[in-house]
């Protein structure tokens, strides 16, 4: 498939459903996957979802040259978590957290309380980057209940999106140069703490970084 | 009849000064070449008309009527695009109820945190033709950021890209999908293939 008709098909899938049918026809996906596809777009949009991953991963399906049928499966997957992010990141989630949101359930182990989670401890901010950061943390092999306090006490004591970036770079950096996860997550999560203030109302063991409960840290007194 | 007229003598000097000098010939031929040469030519054979001011006024008239229409055209086509791109902008302010659309509104601090913040990609490749990204930021469109290859064999390209985790990949020569050496990986969960993985997020 070539690139101006990859892209013919993407502009056209999220144009309009019927005039998406037939580009994706043109684009040879078959009439029957583009019915398909069409559809699963088009119902995404009218239940008011954000379509762009849905037309990303089509995208990206073709110019990978995967199987029409996977990339149907691979489209009302997305659809699907879509539908959950957004209900787990009730009451009123922008189109980017949905986004975020269905990222890190596409990441095996990631659930809809963690979604929750980070959404109660932050309802008024947007939640893209930190659910970006949980999701690769446990992409990383980082248990997933684990990633969520993680972030969820990093979100209560004020860090930054720009010092949830860091982290998360930081222990991909390290552990790309053979450092442990863990180790690293410890230590980088020891620095950025110090920075930040302690959790609001929390106590002495609560104001203890999450990241340093695996025993590895410094003891309490 | 004058003094002058009666008197012989002065009568024939001035009928000697009233004859006129003989014609030179070569001056003559002189001055009929310089005329010629300096005439305009007309066209097929057509005589020259100077065309009066009131047609090229008229001309002027039509250009700018045209400009002006044009210019309204173009300003009624943008309004409506840019009504269309402020519906589909997740972030963007509601219209007031009274429908004026207002020239400065306030930027609340989650709407800043959501907006896109350019980030530049780097991928040393010194035998590729063209190199592209591609990913979760542009639909996976390898035609909406080719990257610029430096003499030293750098290819980058800087793009605004909303915060949060994007899966990406370089596209080589319009065919080869290869990784970002400097990024962590993460599969795909649908499609099973590796990408990598960027995390964006506003200073």
């Amino acid at each position: 498939m070539t690139r101006r008709s990859l892209w013919l098909l993407c502009v056209f899938v999220g144009a309009h459903a019927a005039g998406a049918q037939d580009s994706l026809v043109l684009a040879g996906v078959g009439r029957e996957t583009a019915v398909r596809l069409a559809e699963i777009v088009d119902a995404a949009r009218s239940s008011g979802l954000p379509t762009d991953p849905i037309i990303s991963k089509i995208s990206q399906g073709v110019l990978r040259h995967a199987s029409p049928e996977r990339i149907v499966v691979a489209a009302q997957s997305v659809a699907t978590r879509l539908e959950e992010a957004r209900a787990a990141l009730a009451p009123a989630p922008t189109p980017a957290d949905i986004t975020a949101g269905e990222n890190a359930l596409g990441v095996s182990g990631v659930t809809r309380a963690a979604l929750q989670a980070v959404r109660s401890t932050s309802p008024n901010r947007p939640v893209a980057v930190p659910l970006g950061l949980l999701a690769q943390l446990v992409a990383s092999n980082v248990p997933a209940k684990r990633a969520t306090e993680i972030v969820t006490d990093l979100i209560r004591r004020g860090a930054s999106n720009a010092q949830l970036v860091a982290l998360g770079n930081e222990v991909n950096s390290d552990v790309e140069r053979g450092v442990r996860l863990i180790a690293s997550l410890d230590v980088r999560l020891q620095g950025l703490t110090a920075v930040l203030a302690p959790p609001a109302g929390g106590s002495a063991a609560a104001s203890a970084p999450v990241g340093l409960q695996s025993g590895s840290g410094p003891k309490k007194p | 009849m004058t003094d002058a007229e009666r008197d012989p003598v002065l009568r024939r000097a001035l009928d000697e000064l009233r004859k006129l000098p003989a014609a030179d010939a070569a001056a003559m031929r002189r001055v009929v070449v310089a005329a010629a040469a300096a005439r305009v030519a007309p066209i097929d054979g057509e005589p020259i008309m100077l065309r009066p001011r009131r047609g090229r006024s008229i001309r002027m008239w039509m250009v700018a009527g045209i400009a002006a229409a044009s210019a309204f055209v173009g300003f009624s086509l943008r309004a409506a695009w840019t009504s269309r791109v402020d519906v589909a902008q997740p972030l963007a302010s509601p219209t007031p109820a009274g429908g004026a659309r207002p020239i400065l509104r306030a930027v609340s601090a989650p709407e800043l945190e959501g907006a896109a913040i350019p980030h530049q990609f780097v991928l040393e490749n010194t035998g590729a033709h063209r190199i592209s990204i591609v990913g979760d930021f542009n639909r996976w469109n390898p035609a909406s950021a080719p990257m610029r290859r430096s003499s030293d064999g750098l290819w980058s390209v800087t793009i605004p890209i909303v915060p949060g985790r994007h899966m990406y990949a370089f596209m080589v020569d319009d065919s080869l999908l290869t990784l970002d050496p400097t990024a962590p990986k993460a599969r795909d969960p649908d499609l099973g293939t590796d990408g990598s993985i960027i995390i964006v997020g506003r200073p």
